[in-house]
């Protein structure tokens, strides 16, 4: 039951993986060639790491923060659009059975898509891709988790797809955008509104997690920000059960 | 399984602002039934149908399958009825083939059984050439067909088919109602809902009969016409005419008339007497006629008599006309 639903939902991107997995990679692909080939080595080192090494953590927490959010964000929205979420709301599943596996499958899809990227990484000259491996695999592990159940959620409230685009340009993307993945905190130290802003943005300490599994440097404390993303990540999945539950948008 | 009842309602209902789709209905269908569903377009039958399979909440009552409740245990419900809705709600994204074996798992059929049911319910709906295309790459009719097909491969105790034989051509009718039948000699529980009467009037143990949202009449089709008005009286007129007369259309008759053919309907209990007593208005209101008939009624009539929008409670024929 559960099985066959995460099945279904892996293989709708596997099945296209010029779109699915193509695309995301190849534009992380291109922010490392702009940022960090060619602009890089005149901003120089930051915190004691060439620049590419420091941004890339934040390329591949972008990546698999969108994917692990478009999964299940567009599926369900398809899947209420025209239906075909009825049979599987009809099935002996129970609700928290129906959400773990889009939650699961986006999941998976955010960390494949990181997974090729920590890979180009390593081949690549001077960047250093891994030096605390637990740390990042926790941390790739909840924020797809995170990103995954967000997906589920924005799935469920879009009427139309422009909410979903718009759900991703006005909250993910700034997000995502100002939670340091082209500066270190340090630069932004002189503007205060942005400074304090960004402690506050979830997005920031995953970015400060990895790039401590990665490059093992951590500008804000670890155990906290994990405490907080773990914490975070819980409550969104018990709200997307809470919402199949209820038949938010779901049942007439 | 609870109890032995497949489906039992409990008083529910269905407003959607406004509307009270589905007005308190409170029945119940016995094991191995054919029951149907009757009512003209936007009566309720698809909510009634949407609330007991998890796809509308009720505003007020319940309804139990098997004796679990549709709310509180519904992963039991689910497990008990096989559903085929009125419009396609397929898998857009795979296969047809994908479509029927993803549903069989999604239902709790083993991985290597998914494949092997699939194939048996395409081959004998002639849809195997079909396997690898996507649903809207196949037709109305087709459609409809792997709807049904889905519906059965997860080998329901309960069936419920929205319109199953909506839009398909004569001889796939018959052979999905050769299906729909073949399944009740085995036990099966069959809810289906129909806009052709004389399907219902054929197929069915017993009918309800809903209009706007209220369950009107429920029982076997010849029980129903027995205890009803069992004539029909056509009468021919020689001219058009613009109205009824009042005497037709207001307490005690109910007349249908119909414009185009000149002809005056009403089903009574008593044919001859009515038959005499609605000539005698038409005359006494000028209106000429040029014949008379009085036959059997069918479950239609009655259906069009009980439906037809100025009707209510206390309107309908009978055979004493007035009073
Ligand atoms: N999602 C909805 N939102 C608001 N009103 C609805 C909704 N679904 C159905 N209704 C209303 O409920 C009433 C009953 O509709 P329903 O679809 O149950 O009728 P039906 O008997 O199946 O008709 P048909 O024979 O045309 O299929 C109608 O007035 C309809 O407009
Ligand atoms: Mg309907």
């Amino acid at each position: 039951m559960f099985l066959t639903l995460l099945k279904r939902e892996v293989f709708r991107y596997v099945k296209n993986p010029s779109v699915t997995i193509g695309t995301p990679i190849l534009s992380q692909i291109l922010y490392i060639i702009v940022f960090g080939l060619v602009l890089g080595p005149r901003i120089g080192s930051v915190a004691n790491h060439s620049y590419i090494s420091f941004m890339l953590p934040g390329l591949v927490m972008m990546a698999l923060i969108t994917n692990s959010f478009m999964n299940p964000g567009w599926s369900l929205y398809m899947a209420r659009h025209f239906d075909w979420i009825d049979p599987i709301l009809s099935s002996p599943m129970s609700s928290t059975q129906i959400v773990s596996a889009y939650i699961l499958a986006g999941v998976l899809r955010g960390l494949l898509v990181a997974a090729v990227l920590i890979i180009v990484a390593l081949i690549l000259p001077t960047v250093v891709a891994v030096t605390h491996l637990p740390f990042v695999l926790i941390y790739l592990l909840v924020v797809a988790f995170l990103g995954s159940s967000l997906g589920t959620i924005v799935g469920l409230w879009a009427d139309k797809f422009d909410h979903i685009v718009l759900a991703q340009t006005f909250a993910l993307f700034p997000l995502v955008f100002l939670g340091g993945v082209f500066y270190s905190l340090e630069m932004i130290e002189d503007i205060y509104i942005l400074s304090t802003l960004v402690k506050f943005n979830p997005v920031t300490h995953m970015i400060n997690g990895l790039r401590y599994g990665m490059i093992g440097v951590a500008e804000l404390y670890i155990p906290f920000g994990l405490t907080g993303l773990v914490v975070l990540a819980s409550i969104l999945f018990l709200v997307c059960v809470w919402l199949f539950r209820r038949g938010y948008k779901l049942r007439i | 399984m609870k109890n032995d009842v497949p489906v039992q309602l409990f008083d529910i209902s269905k407003r959607f602002g406004d509307t009270l789709a589905v007005d308190s209905a409170d029945f119940s269908i016995q094991k191995g039934e054919f029951f149907g569903l009757l009512g003209p377009n936007g009566a309720g039958k698809t909510t009634l149908i949407k609330m007991l399979i998890g796809l509308a909440n009720p505003t007020e009552g319940t309804a139990e399958i098997f004796g679990y409740d549709i709310n509180e245990d519904y992963q039991d419900v689910h497990s008990y009825i096989g559903f085929a809705p009125a419009e396609a709600n397929l898998d857009r994204e795979f296969s047809i083939f994908d479509n029927l074996r993803f549903h069989a798992g999604y239902n709790g059929v083993s991985p290597r059984e998914q494949s092997e049911r699939a194939e048996q319910q395409l081959k004998k709906f002639d849809l195997w050439e079909k396997r690898d295309n996507k649903p809207y790459e196949l037709s109305t009719g087709m459609r409809k067909k792997l709807l049904f097909a889905r519906s059965m491969i997860i080998e329901p105790k309960i069936v419920i088919l929205d319109e199953p034989t909506a839009g398909l051509d004569l001889e796939t009718k018959e052979a999905v109602q050769n299906n729909i039948k073949k399944i009740t000699e085995e036990g099966v529980t069959i809810l289906f809902t129909t806009h052709q009467i004389d399907e219902a009037e054929r197929l069915c143990d017993r009918v309800a009969i809903m209009n706007e949202g209220k369950v009107i009449e429920i029982g076997p089709p010849e029980e129903l016409l027995k205890s009803g008005q069992g004539d029909l009286v056509r009468i021919k007129l020689t001219e058009y005419i613009d109205s009824l007369p009042n005497e037709l259309t207001g307490d005690g008759y109910r007349a249908d008339f119909v414009r185009e053919e000149k002809e005056i309907k009403a089903t009574v209990a008593d044919g001859a007497e009515a038959a005499a007593d609605i000539m005698k208005i038409l005359h006494g209101a000028g209106i000429a006629t040029k014949a008379v008939q009085v036959e059997k009624a069918s479950l239609e009539d009655l259906f069009l008599q009980l439906t037809s929008e100025d009707s209510s409670e206390d309107s309908q024929i009978n055979s004493s006309g007035g009073s």
